[in-house]
């Protein structure tokens, strides 16, 4: 099912122009009361826009929330709590087929997903992790032309998100559901979506792909959100053998991860750049050593700007950090750089 | 048995025995489990037990006194005599008649009072212009104490079986009313939308988990007004009319006869003990979820 979203606007959205292909998991990424709820609210019908939704072309302004075929996975789950969890999948099916109809093809998602063993329980008995699921399978329960993911892993720990993260992109992709992924992260939306937004202040500011945000977008907003990428040009590239590269940007050999494609650019975020005071020779994987020419003072933390051989990088470290290490211009650092922060294009 | 049916009676759940099919019942699988999330068990008899404490102990130091020279027997019979004016008056049929009306009487306005109550409750929740229609008429009457309206429908309606009814209505029409309006409302806004973006219709969300989702809220408005209705109709027979256990009390009370008015009250306090227990177990029964 494809969406194509024309001049969206209303308390919050400021003309959403927006085009999904059918199958196409797309993330959408924003910092707090940006709109991101308000977008999925308004492609579900439940808040009032305006402006023109087609899926697959037609226009369904005009249908209430309940017609419009919509799955919608809610930030705090909304499991029923006084229904089980075989009343909880079965319900949205109840409102198209008989009773016994829909129980039995809830008993048949909840088998083909490993939950039937909970089907008399009531949610106030699962936790978080196996709410989720059952939430999933719910959502999936009606064949949704269109799923909307608000945040859905949000109060969950961190390792079962990443398997349930895992389980669901698998779900969309085998059942080719086009799916709309709200997240703070990026790190989850780049790992989930084929493509994703950025939306400030109600105004979407960057569509495209994960890596192309980092090497092409030259909005200062969306630098702000993404935490502005250091860009260093590759001048060689040299496979390991073992999954790695090496990559050599203006005298530093870096370690990158195996791309598959030529690469001229490395982009690495200033968060994923951490420095150390020098005490000895940088010698390990991905760590060099440079000066200290300026110390940006911003809100919360410190900006380093740091000479690395030929390069000049911006590493971004907390207060309490920078407090710690009493640096100040002209000392020499230790500079690691994460690995997998690192970006190729 | 179909092959579909085999293969549920193959993986259903060891926990839920009840789930595994015999004979073709594998259907029982949709049914809720029986027993409330909420273990308690051997801890509720404990705490039974214990309730009944303070209460024999009472009952021995009342027995004490009564017998004792330092009080009258007139004015403190002893509970023993009590109880066998208790069975005297079952004998005679005085207290089977007096309560009998008191309990007609209540269960009529009761019940007249609490179906209305939620009807209109329910109404004026979910819809938000009847709400501020009515909202304003009900917050001026709801103050007024049932007892408060016993001049005006004795001029209306005269001394006769339908006062004590619409008495008892009015005392349970308005809180139950109230409290329903706050269940409604107060249920979590996002249940209603994730059911309407499971393509359910306004009726079928009010019906399925609005008012489910609420029943504790009412539930609690019922509680309080079973109780409340008896002392209510106890007010009302002892000022109006000439019939029930508040008239018996005031008869009582005119030939001195303390033993009667403690078996009335104790009457009194049973009732609404019954009353305030049987809706604690039917909304246990219906909230099981909870």
């Amino acid at each position: 099912m494809e969406i194509k979203i024309k001049n969206l606007s209303n308390f919050i959205l400021k003309e959403v122009n927006l085009n999904i292909a059918g199958g196409e998991i797309f993330a959408l990424l924003g910092p707090n009361g940006a709109g991101k709820t308000t977008l999925l609210n308004t492609i579900s019908g439940l808040i009032p826009y305006g402006g023109n939704i087609f899926f697959n072309g037609e226009p369904i302004d005009r249908l209430p929330a309940e017609k419009r075929k919509t799955g919608y996975l809610f930030q705090d789950i909304c499991l029923f709590p006084h229904m089980t969890v075989l009343e909880n999948v079965a319900y949205p099916l109840k409102n198209k087929i008989d009773k016994n109809a829909a129980n039995e093809e809830a008993i048949k998602i909840l088998k083909s997903m490993n939950l039937f063993k909970f089907a008399s329980h009531y949610p106030a008995r699962l936790s978080g992790g196996e709410k989720q699921k059952i939430a999933i399978a719910r959502t999936l329960s009606s064949k949704p032309r269109i799923l909307l993911l608000d945040e859905p892993f949000k109060s969950i720990d961190l390792n079962t998100a990443a398997y349930l993260r895992e389980e669901l992109k698998n779900l969309l992709k085998e059942f080719k559901i086009t799916a709309i992924y709200v997240t703070h992260s990026f790190f989850q939306a780049e790992e989930m979506a084929d493509r994703l937004g950025i939306l400030i202040d109600g105004r979407l500011l960057h569509i495209g792909g994960a890596r192309d945000i980092f090497f092409d977008s030259h909005d200062n907003e969306v630098s702000d959100f993404i935490g502005s990428p250091n860009i260093l040009n590759i001048d060689s590239l040299k496979a390991l053998g073992t999954g790695l590269f090496e990559a050599e940007c203006g005298g530093m050999n870096i370690i990158v991860p195996h791309w598959g494609k030529p690469a001229g650019k490395l982009a690495i975020l200033s968060k994923d750049i951490r420095i150390s005071p020098r005490n000895g020779g940088a010698t390990k994987l991905n760590q060099f050593e440079g000066d200290i020419i300026d110390i940006l003072h911003c809100d919360s933390h410190f900006k380093i700007k740091i000479a690395a051989k030929k390069n000049i990088l911006f590493s971004e470290i907390s207060k309490t950090v920078f407090d710690g290490f009493k640096i100040k211009a002209g000392d020499k650092v230790n500079i690691m750089l994460n690995l997998n922060g690192i970006r190729m294009n | 048995m179909t092959e579909f049916e085999n293969k549920i009676a193959e993986t259903a759940p060891a926990a839920y025995p009840d789930a595994a099919p015999k004979a073709g019942k594998w259907r029982k699988l949709y049914e809720r489990p029986k027993h409330k999330l909420k273990s308690s068990g051997e801890n509720d008899l404990k705490n039974s037990v214990l309730g009944f404490i303070p209460i024999i102990v009472l009952l021995i130091i009342w027995e004490a006194a009564g017998r004792s020279d330092f009080i009258s027997k007139g004015l403190l019979p002893p509970f023993t005599e009590v109880m066998a004016q208790f069975y005297e008056l079952v004998k005679n049929g005085i207290l089977i008649e007096n309560l009998g009306r008191s309990i007609i009487r209540v269960l009529a306005g009761f019940s007249m009072g609490a179906l209305l109550g939620i009807l209109v409750g329910t109404v004026m929740g979910w819809t938000r212009y009847i709400d501020k229609l009515f909202n304003p008429l009900i917050s001026v009457l709801y103050p007024i104490p049932a007892l408060g309206w016993l001049p005006i429908l004795m001029l209306y309606m005269g001394i006769g079986e339908a006062l004590p009814i619409a008495i008892i209505f009015i005392c349970s029409f308005f809180p139950v009313c109230y409290n329903t309006i706050c269940g409604i409302k107060n249920v979590d806004k996002n249940y209603i939308l994730a059911a309407k973006t499971m393509g359910a219709s306004n009726m079928k969300i009010l019906k399925t988990i609005v008012f489910p989702l609420a029943l504790p809220t009412i539930f609690t408005g019922l509680r309080l007004e079973a109780g409340m209705a008896w002392r209510v109709i106890i007010a009302a027979e002892m000022v109006a009319i000439p019939t029930g256990i508040g008239a018996l009390m005031m008869k009582a009370e005119s030939l001195i006869r303390m033993d009667i008015i403690i078996v009335c009250l104790l009457m009194l306090s049973i009732m609404t003990f019954i009353f305030e227990r049987f809706f604690m177990k039917l909304e246990d029964a219906l909230t099981k979820w909870k």
